[in-house]
């Protein structure tokens, strides 16, 4: 507790660093995954590859990853970003894929019927549609790159992995293992619920209406 | 003038033996209600869908008001098309009202003028305005399709393609849906192209059935001359030609009854108004002392009809 109250700043300034370290990756992951996605959703021979190259790679530990990006992109939190762009783009773009396929048939051939373009029923049927399941994935990514940055400190990225890694470094410092571990859940409980409220708020309306 | 025109149209789909459409060559009149019918295989619904282009011929060619589809953008021409398929496939996202409003954005119509006719095609659907702000999933089944149909109308689209529109849907709700599609035909005036394997739906709302066979026309014909002249053993056991009640449900009392006789006390008679078919009739004499049934306009009487009449009817005789 002294700890916490005699560093609170340098530990904001973890947290935030933490928090950048984990959103960014989750970010570029999802500019990658929705236009894959919606490929892999039109032509499935692309999904049938993707997939079984994902699946590959989720089981490839996240050290080793970082370890085996580290030759390419330095000791830094560029290694550290790059795995987790992997790992969320992993997660998102089975999201993706699942909310573009929960989607009838019939609506599509009723967009199409009418004279949508292609682009036109991407933007205004599928992915609105598909949203609140996207969102679930972002939501699982965000979690997921939170707890995984952890690791990036000792990689030099920074962020609340500092604190842990100090805290086992050195004996007797469990209050840094504390307050790293606090912070990190902490920052993982935020993406979840502030993920959730903007699920909730977008889709909100017409999931109520379908439910009733 | 005809609105759609078939020339020799033929659809083979890639590894299949046979044509789903074998060279078909067939003419819309504009205004008409035209059925295709036939058991499911026989290609009704892929001939429907290359009309908006959903599935392109692999011989042949077809003409929208004289003009080759194949030479307007496809959009544009699925924009022009009402479309309204069995499924109905409303957004499950968007309100009622932007549900309905989908083709007029697309044409880039104003917002008052889209508002405005929103607002006219629920109330030709005989949905209350307020639905305008629910979503398709708070629908009834019947409901929903009539949405579906209000949007197929929304740009006020000469032509209308409909699959199977009511084949989901519950035998009263769709017996009521048929009714309203009869009755907003008769002020709309649209060339609707139909869809359906029910019989007895074909019979009611044609002014023409097309029966098609593996792909190939077997005969086009209006509902009445269908059941009188079948051209093939196909076609009379597809619509069950020999059965005298369903002929009869075809006819209206006003093309056979009588004038009122003065020395028949009618006040006593069953009534029948103008419009009624003659298999209400028939199941009105099957009563006992119903021998003669009075047809009444606007509750006056001004025919009458026995049963000789119904004797010597049905569409045999024409």
């Amino acid at each position: 507790m002294t700890y916490l109250l005699n560093n609170f700043d340098y530990i904001l300034q973890l947290t935030f660093r933490h928090f950048l370290l984990a959103i960014i990756p989750v970010g570029i992951a999802f500019l990658i995954a929705l236009p894959l996605g919606w490929l892999s959703f039109r032509f499935p021979r692309l999904s049938s590859f993707l997939i079984p190259l994902n699946n590959i790679l989720y089981t490839v530990p996240s050290i080793a990853m970082m370890i085996f990006l580290i030759p390419f992109l330095g000791l830094n939190a560029r290694s550290v970003m790059a795995a987790l762009v992997i790992y969320s783009q992993i997660i998102l773009l089975r999201n993706i894929i699942a909310g573009f396929k929960s989607i009838d048939p019939s609506i599509l051939e009723a967009a199409r019927g009418m004279g949508m373009s292609r682009l036109q029923i991407a933007t205004r049927i599928q992915i609105p549609i598909a949203l609140p399941i996207i969102l679930a994935g972002v939501r699982l990514a965000s979690v997921i790159s939170v707890a995984i940055a952890t690791i990036g400190a000792k990689f030099g990225a920074g962020g609340l992995g500092v604190l842990l890694f100090e805290g086992i470094a050195q004996a007797g410092r469990m209050d840094k293992i504390w307050i790293g571990a606090i912070f990190v859940g902490l920052l993982a409980l935020f993406f979840n619920r502030g993920i959730l409220w903007i699920e909730k708020t977008i889709s909100g309306q017409w999931m109520q209406a379908r439910q009733a | 003038m005809s609105a759609i025109q078939f020339v020799n149209v033929s659809k083979q789909y890639p590894g299949t033996p046979a044509p789903a459409v074998d060279n078909i060559t067939l003419e819309i009149p504009e205004g008409s209600i035209v059925v295709l019918l036939g058991p499911s295989g026989c290609g009704k619904t892929t001939l429907l869908k290359m009309v908006n282009r959903l599935h392109e011929p692999t011989a042949g060619k077809i003409l929208l008001n004289g003009v080759d589809i194949q030479s307007i953008p496809v959009n544009q021409l699925r924009r022009n098309i009402g479309y309204v398929i069995q499924q109905v496939g409303l957004f499950p996202h968007l309100t009622i009202a932007k549900n309905i409003a989908v083709v007029p954005e697309l044409l880039g119509w104003e917002r008052q003028r889209i508002n405005q006719r929103v607002d006219e095609l629920l109330d030709l659907i005989h949905l209350p305005l307020d639905y305008r702000n629910r979503y398709p999933a708070q629908l009834s089944g019947g409901q929903q399709q009539r949405v579906g149909l209000a949007r197929a109308l929304a740009a006020d689209p000469q032509v209308m393609l409909m699959d199977e529109p009511f084949g989901a849907i519950d035998a009263i709700t769709r017996s009521s849906l048929q009714d309203q599609l009869l009755e907003l035909q008769r002020r709309l005036k649209k060339t609707i192209l139909f869809v359906t394997h029910d019989v007895e739906e074909a019979l009611k709302i044609a002014d023409e059935i097309i029966v098609l066979e593996k792909g190939r026309l077997v005969q086009k014909d209006t509902p009445c001359n269908l059941l009188a002249n079948p051209a093939s053993d196909f076609v009379r056991q597809l619509l069950n030609s020999d059965d005298r009640i369903r002929q009869l449900s075809l006819v209206r009392v006003e093309t056979v009854m009588q004038p009122l006789d003065p020395t028949i006390q009618s006040n006593q008679l069953p009534r029948v108004p103008l419009g009624t078919d003659l298999k209400q009739v028939l199941s009105i004499m099957l009563a006992p002392k119903a021998d003669v049934v009075v047809v009444t306009h606007d509750e006056k009487p001004v025919g009458l009809i026995t049963f000789e009449e119904l004797r010597k009817v049905g569409c045999l005789s024409n």
